[in-house]
């Protein structure tokens, strides 16, 4: 009987690691809500490439003027900023379970609440990119005023 | 009470009877369609022309699935979310359909920079493939991205459900041997899965009664 308390808790310890139920679940919550800042961002990266196709469709045409196509550049390169933001961040984000391989629950928690302090910050960079970009596209399509 | 438990009843058989003969008949063809002026013919709407690098840094392009049926996702490395999912699916397929002539997979990835050849080619390793049947492309992002309104035209362009790109939205597209669109469903959900592997025998069923 010992014995087989013994194993059962052996077992028990091994399934819980190094982290409490509480801590465990504090690490998912943390997770959860970096989380929710890049499912609201993601959805958009889509709107990147398409608003910077139509810059591009823009910056193509011999019609456009040096000082406008500079303009458009500067549009182009900040969405592609705020693209590549986004894959970079997911590229070096460690999960769960890599965090746990060797952080302690205070280096996890800080770890998800600056990595939720940076998608935050991406958020906004995207948000801004394409309200930036399709603020130049919708100026190009207004009718242009006759006097200069 | 008895009128209504026949409604329902009735109700149920019809809903069944829908239900199979969805099952039965031939797959629809998926996507916005023109007519041709001259003939009055329905043209498909059909997968453009394209041309990427695979795993193995090798060209694949549509001559790579001429007389094949094949399956196309997008999708990244990195993808925390949905991506993982999704590929837990499509090897589902990948297993299932491993020895069929008939059927390949085709991935893009929509991360070109971080997505290498090499990191596709140890990405398609472990997962264990390694027969070609499974190609994961990158190229230029530009035309990646272009391409995929081609696979992703199965819903109206301003559905709300994908408000910022169905390009992310885990789907996975059946494309014929004549480049049209036959069936999708959503990678992450593995019940819909199952219906499209259904969905995928009635392909090459009808396929095969045409060879």
């Amino acid at each position: 009987m010992q014995r087989m308390m013994f194993l059962l808790l052996t077992l028990a310890l091994a399934a819980c690691g190094k982290y409490s139920k509480d801590e465990m679940a504090q690490q998912d919550k943390a997770f959860g809500l970096m989380m929710e800042a890049h499912d609201r961002a993601m959805p958009r990266m889509g709107e990147i490439e398409a608003v910077s196709g139509q810059l591009r469709t823009v910056m193509a045409d011999s019609t456009t003027t040096d000082s406008l196509k500079a303009v458009i550049l500067k549009g182009l390169e900040r969405l592609e900023k705020a693209d590549d933001g986004m894959m970079s961040w997911m590229a070096e984000l460690k999960t769960v379970e890599q965090v746990r391989e060797n952080m302690d629950h205070a280096a996890i928690m800080e770890y998800y609440k600056n990595e939720e302090t940076k998608i935050k910050i991406i958020e906004n960079d995207i948000a801004g990119s394409i309200s930036n970009g399709q603020a130049l596209l919708d100026a190009l399509k207004a009718p242009q005023s006759g006097g200069q | 009470m008895k009128t209504i438990l026949l409604w329902l009843a009735s109700l149920s058989f019809i809903a069944i009877g829908c239900s199979t003969s969805q099952q039965q008949g031939p797959l629809p063809h998926y996507g916005f369609h023109k007519t041709d002026p001259a003939t009055g013919d329905t043209l498909y709407h059909k997968i453009r022309d394209f041309s990427f690098i695979d795993q193995d840094s090798q060209v694949v392009n549509n001559a790579t699935f001429a007389g094949k049926a094949y399956i196309a996702d997008f999708f990244f490395i990195s993808c925390p979310t949905i991506c993982p999912k999704v590929k837990k699916n499509m090897l589902r397929i990948y297993k299932r359909y491993r020895n069929d002539d008939r059927l390949m997979l085709l991935s893009h990835t929509i991360d070109v920079k971080h997505d290498t050849i090499p990191r596709l080619k140890a990405f398609a390793q472990g997962l264990g493939v390694d027969d070609g049947r499974w190609r994961f492309v990158t190229g230029v992002k530009s035309e990646i991205y272009a391409i995929t309104p081609d696979y992703m035209s199965i819903t109206p362009k301003e559905d709300p459900k994908f408000p910022g790109g169905f390009d992310h939205s885990g789907y996975l597209l059946l494309i014929d041997p004549n480049r049209h669109l036959r069936a999708y469903a959503d990678g992450t959900q593995d019940e819909e899965v199952d219906r499209f592997m259904d969905q995928i025998d009635l392909l090459l069923e009808e396929l095969d009664s045409k060879n």
